[in-house]
């Protein structure tokens, strides 16, 4: 039993850093234009088709995808914030309350991504059988077992997550973000196009989803309704985590990882997962901030 | 001034779409479903005609035949619920070709498809759309066991025969609704199948059977399952060491794999739908997780054809699946591996259960229409009543498997059975019960330790 | 104190007359399949409306009120299974503790911002739905977990909430949505509406003018989840079945939310004119597309969304407001009696 508890652990951690790969890109989202975005779950399943589309036609690995989908999501990410959501904060921006209409074009987003997707390839499951996904990583007699690409997402949302903390941390398009998600009106009268930044800050984050994608697509599937899973799943962990922090995310991810790896091993799958849900809602109502947000 | 006039145009288009949109859901515009012009002008006061005396309303005329389906073709069960219906419709189609209802003269059969969303209102109200509005003669669905309690109903309410399809739940058929009839299995008798399969194997291999591990989805389908296989494996002695349900959406299963482990069962039992199958399978193969009685699947996700794309070969070796479905069906009636063939090149899937319960449900139902002689919806289930189909070489009707279809009293079709299947180098070998075991066939127990090399030479599907 | 909008109302009686006239005739020269939309309409109007007490009134957005109703219909039909008592009854005693939940979360809840309000509203919904499927038990008392309730099915017993017809339940849900109505009203026009409103626009300015806060958005989701748990009995009388997937889901929540966003938040009519636009348009579209292409009537109802959404914020009730006062105004001036002041009831 004990074996069982301590070799959870790893899958745990294995588990919450793919997790955390996904909630980045909220966070960054989320942090810096406070929107919350319904859609979230919905641009990983269309960054998942993407890579799934580029290996079966051509044969390009996702890993090496992602220098095709990630600028082409960029560019979906702040297009919809430009388009779609930008006239919604712009209109709302008179009124002291939050702008629940930029959610709400979210979900309508959300609902209808998903389903054109569902339109055009059906609901059946597809995977794709590159080499990360079929080989494992054995230790031991079979005591720790798991897939080369869970370590590879493992290890990609540290490098993601250095990423974005440098551009913005150490890069002047880092300091607009940051002015801008801390003060909108101070930073516009700074000379900052505010704007434009929220479309940066949006493209960033739906580049940093696609990167998780590329992970993603390699030990789960390709369907069109895989996105909801993981798009509240990542409320929790950016919440959790705290808002607008990046090392939050990658905490926040592991957190909810080894709730439910480590959690299985003493009650079931599903009381872990209602647990998972009260945390997040003792964090908002306790401890807003979440454990290491600043803001 | 123009913008005001703007204003006002916008006001009166919102006011007449909304208004506009109440009335022609609920007046008489006809659907533009796959059947022509003939008798589908419903309007409000025809309509009211046909809920107030059910039986005796012609549905139709000019020789088409309308018959409603509601499958989940959205939601949580989209991919079974399309292939119910890419089933049924291959069905009518064939039936059409080879000249229709013979008893009214040839009338083709027009299918009218409504997605139930997986939603149990959803369902009803396409179930209404359909006896009243689409003035259907009968009406198949749901697939899920939540929907079809309320379709049923709707069903019986209306006077319409309903012909359940895919639901297990046992109240479906002991509800005393007599317009409701059921073709496949209740879950009661899947469970004791792969008992007695069970049984049959431990005895004809002299091993014995203590413990076993039960892992479901934790939805109402793999709850019942779990539930019933308990009483039933209590009843004969066998100890549970694990009752796992796990949440739809589990991405990584290690977890629950370490649980089984550590119990180490004789046999696993599994309730999961396509894509916590594929995760869950290749969790034990790679985990190396080998009950001596192997895993024992409830279906679901081992009778989804995606599902064997997804995983290797020897994720599934050794599995014992319940299927719904004739699995040596190919290999014994020629003209079921035609048929086979004719799906894979259009449908671009194996043949597979659930295409086969749509299929079968269909031509029931034509079956039904043939011996009524009439669309008359009394006669209909009169017919259903009395129909007794014995399953033969050249019985198109039961693609299912079944060696005979008749309802009893409460509807239930009583000779409904699954196959016991174990999957021997990639290829499913019915095993129980006996009359659907293939000469020389036998089960591998057991089951070996070939992690490495087990079902090495298969090509995946 | 009656304000001065309400006198206007008042004086519009015209479509309120031909609106309440509409409502009693509507059901009769349809059949059962209209009747049924029709039913689905005052039932997604009337847990709208119920929605939009606090939602629309207070300004926070709750995307996990399908939990009250849930639990409306969960405490009534247990009561009917396995008390034998009369979901009339029942649906009362379900009511009053669904009120007394609504207010136990919404007391620590208030405090967090609209979009943490909802994500919480969403992890409430799913934590109790999540509880359901998997208990078949509740302290000691048997809720079927997974199975979802089945109700007895007799025919006619109209004391247990039980009818043949469907204009009959089309009529009791068209009292319930009146009542709603009054209800809404009622609330807008007196002192509580005004400190709702003013709590609504600059919840800092309400609180410094000595408004307290906290207690009158507990009444309000107090009153709000009082109402939408008869809406829960009522599914379960009329769909003799309830499962917690369904009934506690995320779908019904947002469907809900929806139905009083782009009916119009905050107003009186607005939840009912979402309702009499967006069932039918559903309808419809399931209809037409539904068995053909899978998704395409979803993604049309999503695109509808988004289009209402973002042309639309305020929801249509000014709209169709508008064009009745203009019909009102026509009809007046046609029989002579013009000189009406143009009025914008702003209900």
């Amino acid at each position: 039993m004990l074996q069982s508890i301590l070799i959870s652990i790893p899958h745990g951690i294995l588990l919450g850093g793919a997790y955390g790969a996904i909630a980045l890109g909220l966070s960054v989202i989320f942090g810096v234009t406070r929107i919350v975005n319904f859609a979230h779950g919905s641009l990983l399943m269309v960054s998942v088709f993407a890579y799934y589309g580029l290996y079966e036609l051509w044969g390009i690995d996702p890993y090496m995808g992602i220098v095709i989908v990630a600028p082409i999501m960029f560019m979906v990410g702040y297009v919809i914030l430009t388009v779609l959501i930008k006239p919604l904060i712009i209109r709302e921006r008179a009124s002291v309350v939050e702008p629940t209409s930029v959610m709400l074009i979210t979900i309508g987003l959300w609902y209808a991504l998903d389903n054109l997707f569902m339109m055009i390839f059906g609901s059946n499951y597809r995977t794709l059988d590159t080499k990360a996904s079929q080989t494992n990583i054995v230790l031991g007699d079979a005591t720790f077992v798991t897939q080369l690409s869970r370590v590879i997402a493992f290890v990609a949302s540290f490098v993601l997550a250095g990423l974005l903390w440098f551009i913005t941390n150490k890069t002047e398009l880092g300091k607009r973000i940051r002015a801008v998600s801390q003060n909108r009106d101070a930073a516009a009268l700074c000379g900052v196009d505010v704007y434009k930044t929220y479309g940066i800050a949006f493209g960033l984050g739906a580049a940093a989803v696609s990167i998780a994608a590329a992970c993603l697509s390699q030990f789960y599937f390709v369907q069109p309704q895989i996105g909801s899973t993981f798009g509240t799943k990542s409320f929790l962990i950016v919440v959790l985590g705290g808002l607008g922090s990046i090392p939050g995310a990658l905490l926040g991810g592991f957190i909810f990882g080894l709730i439910e790896s480590v959690g299985a091993q003493f009650i079931t799958t599903t009381s872990a997962s209602m647990l998972s849900f009260l945390l997040f809602i003792i964090v908002l109502v306790v401890r807003p901030k979440g454990l290491m947000g600043k803001l | 001034m123009k913008k005001r006039n703007l204003v006002k145009i916008i006001c009166t288009i919102i006011t007449v779409v909304m208004v506009a949109s109440l009335f022609s859901a609920c007046g008489g515009s006809k659907a533009p479903a796959e059947s022509s012009s003939a008798s589908s002008n419903q309007s409000a006061g025809e309509s009211k005609e046909a809920t107030s005396a059910q039986a005796g309303q012609s549905a139709n005329s000019g020789g088409e035949v309308k018959i409603g389906f509601v499958w989940p073709l959205t939601g949580g069960s989209a991919t079974i619920g399309q292939q119910h219906n890419d089933g049924a419709l291959m069905a009518i189609e064939e039936i059409n070709a080879n000249g229709g209802i013979k008893s009214m003269g040839g009338a083709k059969i027009v299918p009218v498809v409504a997605d139930s969303e997986t939603k149990p209102d959803v369902g009803a109200n396409q179930v209404e759309r359909l006896a009243t509005k689409e003035g259907v003669c009968m009406i198949i669905g749901a697939y899920n066991s939540a929907v079809t309690f309320p379709c049923a109903e709707a069903a019986q309410r209306n006077q319409i025969p309903f012909i359940s399809q895919g639901g297990v739940k046992n109240e479906i058929t002991e509800r005393g609704y007599d317009w409701v009839f059921r073709v496949n299995n209740k879950a009661t008798y899947d469970v004791e199948e792969m008992l007695k399969g069970i049984d049959l194997i431990c005895e004809e291999n002299n091993v014995e059977m203590k413990t076993y591990a039960l892992i479901y989805e934790s939805t109402d389908w793999g709850s019942d399952n779990a539930k019933t296989w308990k009483k039933f494996a209590d009843e004969r002695g066998w100890k549970c060491v694990l009752d796992e349900p796990v949440t739809v959406g589990q991405s990584d299963m290690s977890s629950q794999i370490l649980k089984i482990k550590n119990a180490n069962p004789d046999v696993i039992n599994v309730s999961f739908y396509t894509p916590e199958m594929i995760v869950f399978a290749n969790g034990l193969i790679a985990n190396r997780v080998n009950p001596p009685l192997g895993v024992w699947s409830v279906g679901g996700g081992e009778q989804d054809p995606a599902f064997f794309k997804a995983v290797e070969p020897k994720a599934y070796e050794y599995h014992f699946v319940q299927e719904d479905w004739d699995v040596s069906g190919p290999l014994n009636h020629k003209w079921i591996a035609e048929l086979a063939e004719k799906v894979k090149a259009e449908k671009g899937y194996e043949l597979n259960s659930f295409f086969a319960q749509g299929w079968t449900a269909a031509y029931v139902a034509y079956e039904a229409l043939e011996a009524a002689g009439s669309t008359d919806k009394a006669k209909i289930k009169e017919a259903l009543r009395n129909l007794d189909i014995q399953n033969s070489e050249d019985c198109r009707v039961i693609l299912s498997g079944y060696p005979r279809i008749k309802f009893d009293e409460n509807g239930q079709n009583t000779y409904s059975t699954g196959t016991i299947v174990q999957y021997q180098n990639g290829v499913p070998v019915g095993l129980s019960p006996i009359q659907n075991r293939a000469p020389g066939a036998k089960a591998i127990v057991p089951i070996p330790d070939d992690f490495d090399t087990r079902a090495a030479n298969v090509k995946k599907k | 104190m009656k304000s001065k909008t309400a006198g206007d109302f008042l004086q519009n009686k015209l479509f309120l007359i031909v609106g309440a006239v509409l409502l009693l005739v509507a059901p009769l020269p349809f059949g059962t399949y209209e009747q049924n939309i029709l039913i689905m309409v005052l039932f997604y109007a009337y847990a709208a409306i119920a929605w939009n007490l606090v939602c629309g009134f207070v300004g926070v957005l709750s995307l996990g009120h399908a939990v009250f109703v849930g639990l409306g219909a969960y405490i009534s039909t247990l009561l009917l299974i396995h008390a034998n008592l009369s979901p009339w009854i029942g649906m009362f005693i379900g009511a009053a503790i669904t009120c007394m939940c609504g207010v136990l979360v919404g007391y620590p809840c208030f405090r967090l911002k609209g979009p943490y309000f909802a994500l919480t509203t969403i992890a409430l919904g799913e934590i109790v739905r999540i509880w359901v499927l998997n208990n078949e038990y509740f302290f000691g008392i048997d809720i079927k977990g997974s199975m979802g309730l089945l109700l007895p099915q007799t025919g006619f017993q109209p004391l247990a909430f039980e009818f043949a017809n469907k204009t009959t339940y089309y009529y009791i849900m068209a009292c319930f949505v009146v009542i709603g109505l009054i209800v809404s009203y009622r609330i807008k026009t007196t002192k509580l509406g005004y400190y709702l409103t003013a709590i609504k626009s600059d919840p800092d300015a309400a609180e410094s003018l000595g408004i307290p806060l906290a207690r009158y958005k507990l009444i309000a989701m107090a009153i709000s989840t009082f109402m939408i748990a008869f809406a829960g009995t009522f599914y379960a009388q009329y769909y003799r079945y309830v499962g917690p997937d369904r009934i506690f889901g995320g779908d019904l929540s947002v469907q809900i939310a929806l139905i009083a966003l782009i009916g119009g938040q905050g107003t009186v009519f607005g939840p009912l004119f979402g309702a009499i636009l967006l069932v039918p348009i559903s309808e419809l579209l399931s209809e037409y597309f539904g068995g053909k292409v899978p998704g395409l009537h979803l993604f049309i109802y999503g695109v509808i969304m988004m289009f209402v959404v973002f042309f639309m914020p305020n929801g249509i009730h000014d709209y169709v407001m508008r064009f009745l006062k203009w019909l009102e105004r026509g009809f007046w001036k046609m029989l002579g009696k013009g000189n009406k002041k143009p009025e914008t009831a702003n209900l």
